[in-house]
């Protein structure tokens, strides 16, 4: 018989059989559940990465959960996702650019290359570009968080923000003494790409902070803070929150220190 | 082999697993995930914004004439006392004479009861009295014996600090948040443009002496103070006739954001939040001069 021979080889295989079939099969079974209690507790199905809020500012200014979401949210209308980011024509991003550099680690039949920045980056500077990557705590010195839009190795001033030459040059070039490597061997599409979704990082965690101001310092746990039904909060946002910031990077060209003379 | 035993044998097989599910689902708090439905109702609000744009909240009442806000804040209970900072390096410099300086959390003089340090400013001015523009000449910030010699300061936007080191030893000025961090040498100075406005004073560290504090209020105009030794403040020339909000703050005050709430018996029309906000009306040329005293529980620690 099929069954028995197959039995008897397993019994011998695992050294798991009693006297009887039924003594094995309790075995069996126990060692089903336990493997199926293993697959289960495996970490879940994959979502799509989410941006995730910057949680150090979100507990200093106290806010409470529901404007926490009510937080995300406004940033998913303006930003978008991981996958699908989105531009706001404020913001003078290149949403063509954004898309190259977005989404999952893909190529296509004709060698095209896509999700450049989980590609190249995300690992060290974090899905939401806090820095937080899986391999940032190996790293010495640690990866750039660019939430704050505070940058290194640029030619502004101090207080400026880095012009788009500053940071492609270090794409080009890399940050030698770093763990920043030079991605010169890119196309030069793809390395603009990459700078314009770290300024679309930089602007997007810019905003996030400036309505976790606002919302520390203006909201109280349990007031309703959705910009969907107020159109006066929604010209707040985009006017008082948003505008400065994309000020502040156009008008880095401005700010270029040139040596006396 | 027995019930018992199969039991016992699958026992670390069931652990394992118990194990693995516990590891996987041990996470810190990362915050709410945008929800799509509501993302997508706000982005299309946005969008429609040219639509909307027609509705305006009433415009605020403006008054004419100017007005002056003066004060005393003062201890309720007994002031606690102050430890010395652990002064760990460059004891000769930082502690002349063995003896370190008293940390500045929470300073009250004890005749008055007066807390000093305490900030006062204004959240948003309809017009700005000429009198409260930024500064021609550069305020001086200074450092000696390890210590900010000015704990809490008010700059306005467009002025120039000079950061000051009268020690013999080098300092690292990080005006926290604003990017500006550099090495101030010993008995030299560095100018620091002040360029934003902020809600909450910056605090000012050292990054060599980790012990020295101070902070540093930057706003767009000169309506704001910080109180004497003895817990007195005056605000002149702010606009009167309109309804004015002011926000009290000290660094350790219990509320939000390190709001101090008071209360002020004496002065009937001053509404407190419970930011530590001050809300009040002036009339033209009228000096208000408030009382607030201020319970212990009203500060942290």
């Amino acid at each position: 018989m099929h069954r028995e021979e197959e039995f008897n080889r397993l019994c011998g295989l695992f050294d798991l059989c009693g006297k009887n079939q039924a003594m094995f099969i309790r075995k069996l079974l126990i060692l089903k559940c336990t493997l199926a209690a293993i697959a289960l507790a495996g970490c879940g199905k994959v979502d799509p990465p989410p941006f995730r809020l910057n949680m150090t500012n979100v507990v200093a200014k106290q806010i409470a959960p529901e404007n926490q979401l009510a937080i995300a949210n406004i940033l998913d209308a303006m930003f978008g996702t991981p996958n699908e980011p989105f531009a706001m024509p404020e913001t003078g991003l290149n949403p063509a650019f954004l898309k190259m550099a977005a989404g999952p680690v893909w190529s296509d039949e004709a060698g095209g290359k896509h999700g450049l920045y989980r590609r190249h980056c995300a690992h060290c500077h974090g899905i939401s570009g806090d820095g937080h990557g899986p391999t940032a705590a190996l790293l010495n010195p640690y990866p750039r968080d660019y939430r704050p839009g505070i940058f290194k190795f640029k030619g502004t001033f101090s207080a400026a923000q880095p012009t788009e030459n500053d940071l492609k040059r270090v794409v080009h070039d890399g940050i030698p003494g770093t763990a920043m490597p030079s991605f010169a061997i890119l196309p030069p599409d793809e390395q603009e790409a990459l700078v314009e979704y770290v300024k679309y990082l930089s602007i997007r965690g810019m905003t996030e902070k400036a309505l976790e101001d606002y919302v520390g310092e203006n909201v109280n746990p349990g007031d309703k803070f959705d910009p969907a039904t107020n159109a006066e909060l929604r010209t707040l946002i985009v006017e008082q929150l948003l505008k400065p910031i994309v000020d502040s990077w156009q008008g880095a060209k401005d700010q270029v220190m040139a040596p006396k003379t | 082999m027995s019930n018992r035993t199969i039991f016992t044998a699958s026992l670390p097989l069931a652990a394992l697993a118990a194990m693995l599910l516990a590891g996987c689902n041990q996470r810190v708090d990362l915050g709410p995930v945008a929800d799509v439905a509501s993302a997508k109702a706000i982005r299309e609000a946005f969008a429609s914004k040219q639509a909307a744009g027609g509705e305006k909240a009433a415009a605020k009442p403006t008054g004419t004439g100017w007005a002056t806000l003066r004060g005393q804040f003062v201890f309720d209970g007994t002031p606690p006392e102050m430890p010395p900072y652990s002064v760990t390096k460059e004891a000769e410099v930082c502690a002349p004479g063995g003896k370190a300086p008293l940390q500045e959390m929470l300073v009250v003089d004890s005749g008055t009861k007066g807390i000093k340090n305490v900030v006062v400013f204004l959240r948003d001015a309809s017009r700005v009295h000429e009198s409260a523009a930024p500064k021609k000449e550069p305020v001086v910030f200074d450092q000696k014996e390890c210590k900010f010699l000015t704990h809490v300061a008010g700059v306005t936007v467009g002025e120039i600090v000079s950061i000051k080191n009268s020690d013999p030893v080098g300092h690292n000025t990080n005006v926290v948040g604003t990017g500006f961090n550099p090495t101030v040498p010993a008995g030299g100075a560095v100018p620091y443009p002040v360029q934003k406005e902020v809600s909450v004073p910056n605090q000012v560290k050292c990054g060599i002496h980790p012990w020295m504090t101070a902070y540093m209020l930057q706003r767009k105009n000169g309506y704001y103070a910080v109180t004497d030794a003895q817990g007195n403040f005056e605000i002149p020339n702010v606009p009167a006739g309109e309804p004015l909000e002011f926000q009290v703050w000290h660094e350790s005050g219990a509320a939000p954001a390190s709001g101090l709430i008071g209360a002020t018996p004496d002065a009937k029309d001053v509404k407190w939040t419970n930011r530590g906000r001050i809300e009040l009306t002036l009339q033209p040329d009228e000096k208000k001069e408030i009382k607030v005293v201020v319970p212990a529980k009203a500060f942290h620690g």
